[in-house]
């Protein structure tokens, strides 16, 4: 079966709730929540497969087989469902899933369903979930976590470029700012004296230069650019190009710390299946579960030289506000990035191109969507 | 806590025993079925001395679960003279301050308890200021 342009996959809903500490609620009932809402959106076309996007829910809620789960919540009995795991690019890999899904033929309508129940334990209960996501017998053995990551990334990025801590303010603050206009962000706004009155958490890393991780749910209803044209949908979001690209899991076993494999060839093989190049995008959402995490992202994926990540980038980046400014639903932000982007280009003055981008473990795996109007 | 899991690590947590691919005669750490160097079969036993330099390194205060009675806490990558970068604890460290490319060497230390479950106690390496 030959694909078409025909076939290209189209986003025709979206769900969404703000991120936040959502205690009065479950995993099952925010993930079925915006799966109908992104439903409803699309004129509740008959669902064929869901694939849920989620981290955490394993530990975090002593919960697995959530695609069995949430599809019965949602009142879709019967229909193919899954979960994809990818951490921090479970979310952009559930929407990847239900792209090849339709684009393949198998499947005529998908959702995609970014969750995750980030506040359900303790503190200390929950850094150790968070540290699922890292090289069990090698790092959190040895009292690794997410944040102590981050912190070795920048630090060795300050001492290899002879840089201070100061570099990332403007990055930081400028995350929070954006995120002051975003309805769906727990953040509204930083200032500088807030900024440099934060407590550093794990040196040269303070409490803002690490999102926030927080509960969340976002979802997209995905079809064929001809199931959209039959359901008489006016205005698809196209995506034009998906990839993933790995890179070692372990920071230590990374060829060179401060360049990210997986988010160059990622955005490369993203950009190609679009026909497109960097030039051709006018906007994007890069992934930013820290400050340094987005400095190594703009270099990597070539936007800026290396060494040169802290400074302004030439094209619009998270004017959503990122993971920094919105919060950070671990298996739920690639979603995030996606639906907000689908909303934003719904307006046509926003641009043609978005390139988004979700990235798993502090650089491991890299998901890649390109977004058209 | 997994007791099969941990006693099955003892050789790199009690002597960093890595390997030397036959290959190409990269040092690898930890092993692994394919040296990640050449791409070829990795299977050949090799020693690490425990000497190195710190590639980079942070300070924790907030632990995960099992390692609050550390906190806080130093966490470095460090480089062995070998070649390859392993995760792990800096001990032994008093005031002195860590910096980048500051020597150190292997030592044997408990990482973390199981809490009051079964008693059972994780050793293995850390690495300390070389003595002069």
């Amino acid at each position: 079966m030959a694909i078409t342009a025909s076939d290209e996959p189209v986003v025709i809903g979206t769900g969404i709730v703000p991120v936040r500490e959502a205690w009065e609620t479950s995993l099952r009932d925010l993930g079925s929540h915006v799966v109908r809402a992104a439903l409803k959106d699309a004129s509740n076309p008959k669902v064929d497969a869901l694939y849920v996007g989620n981290a955490y829910g394993n530990v975090l809620s002593h919960q697995a087989n959530l695609g069995a789960l949430i599809s019965e919540h949602s009142g879709l009995c019967g229909v193919e469902s899954h979960t994809v795991e990818a951490a921090g690019a479970s979310g952009a890999g559930a929407f990847r899933a239900a792209c090849i899904a339709v684009q393949s033929g198998w499947v005529d309508v998908a959702i995609a369903l970014g969750v995750e129940k980030f506040t359900e334990v303790p503190g200390s209960e929950a850094e150790s979930a968070a540290a699922l996501t890292l090289n069990y017998e090698y790092e959190s053995s040895q009292g690794m976590t997410l944040q102590a990551q981050a912190a070795l990334l920048a630090q060795r990025y300050l001492a290899h470029w002879n840089l201070s801590r100061d570099i990332f303010e403007g990055v930081v603050i400028a995350a929070y700012n954006h995120a002051a206009d975003n309805p769906n962000a727990m953040f509204h706004g930083m200032d500088e004296k807030r900024y440099r009155n934060q407590p550093i958490i794990a040196d040269p890393l303070g409490l803002y230069d690490t999102a926030f991780l927080a509960d969340g749910a976002a979802a997209a209803v995905i079809v064929r650019k001809s199931t959209a044209q039959a359901l008489g949908v006016a205005s698809p979001i196209f995506v034009r190009g998906s990839a993933n690209a790995v890179a070692p899991l372990s920071l230590h076993d990374r060829h060179d710390l401060l360049s990210w494999d997986a988010v160059r060839k990622s955005t490369l093989a993203a950009l190609h299946k679009a026909h497109l190049s960097l030039a051709d995008i006018d906007w994007l959402e890069l992934w930013d579960a820290s400050v340094i995490e987005l400095v190594l992202s703009l270099e990597s994926g070539g936007l800026l030289e290396a060494g040169k990540g802290w400074q302004s980038p030439p094209k619009p980046v998270n004017q959503s506000g990122g993971c920094l400014g919105r919060g950070n639903p671990v298996g739920a932000s690639g979603m995030y990035q996606l639906v907000e982007s689908v909303n934003r280009l719904q307006n046509e003055d926003a641009g043609r191109n978005a390139l988004i981008q979700a990235v798993g473990g502090c650089g491991a795996t890299a998901i890649t969507h390109i977004l058209s109007n | 806590m997994e007791t099969p899991r941990h006693w099955r690590l003892k050789k790199q947590r009690y002597a960093l025993v890595g390997e030397e691919c036959p290959h190409c005669k990269a040092k690898i750490f930890p092993p692994r079925d394919v040296c990640p160097e050449c791409g070829l079969e990795a299977k050949t036993v090799y020693h690490f001395s425990g000497k190195g330099e710190v590639y980079s390194y942070t300070s924790l205060t907030d632990a995960p679960a099992g390692f609050q009675a550390s906190a806080p806490y130093a966490i470095a990558l460090v480089k062995l003279e070998e070649g390859p970068i392993v995760t792990a604890q800096l001990t032994d460290i008093g005031n002195e301050p860590v910096k980048i490319g500051m020597p150190v060497e292997m030592v044997t230390r408990k990482l973390r308890d199981d809490g009051d479950e079964r008693g059972m106690i994780i050793y293995g390496y850390k690495f300390r200021p070389v003595l002069s």
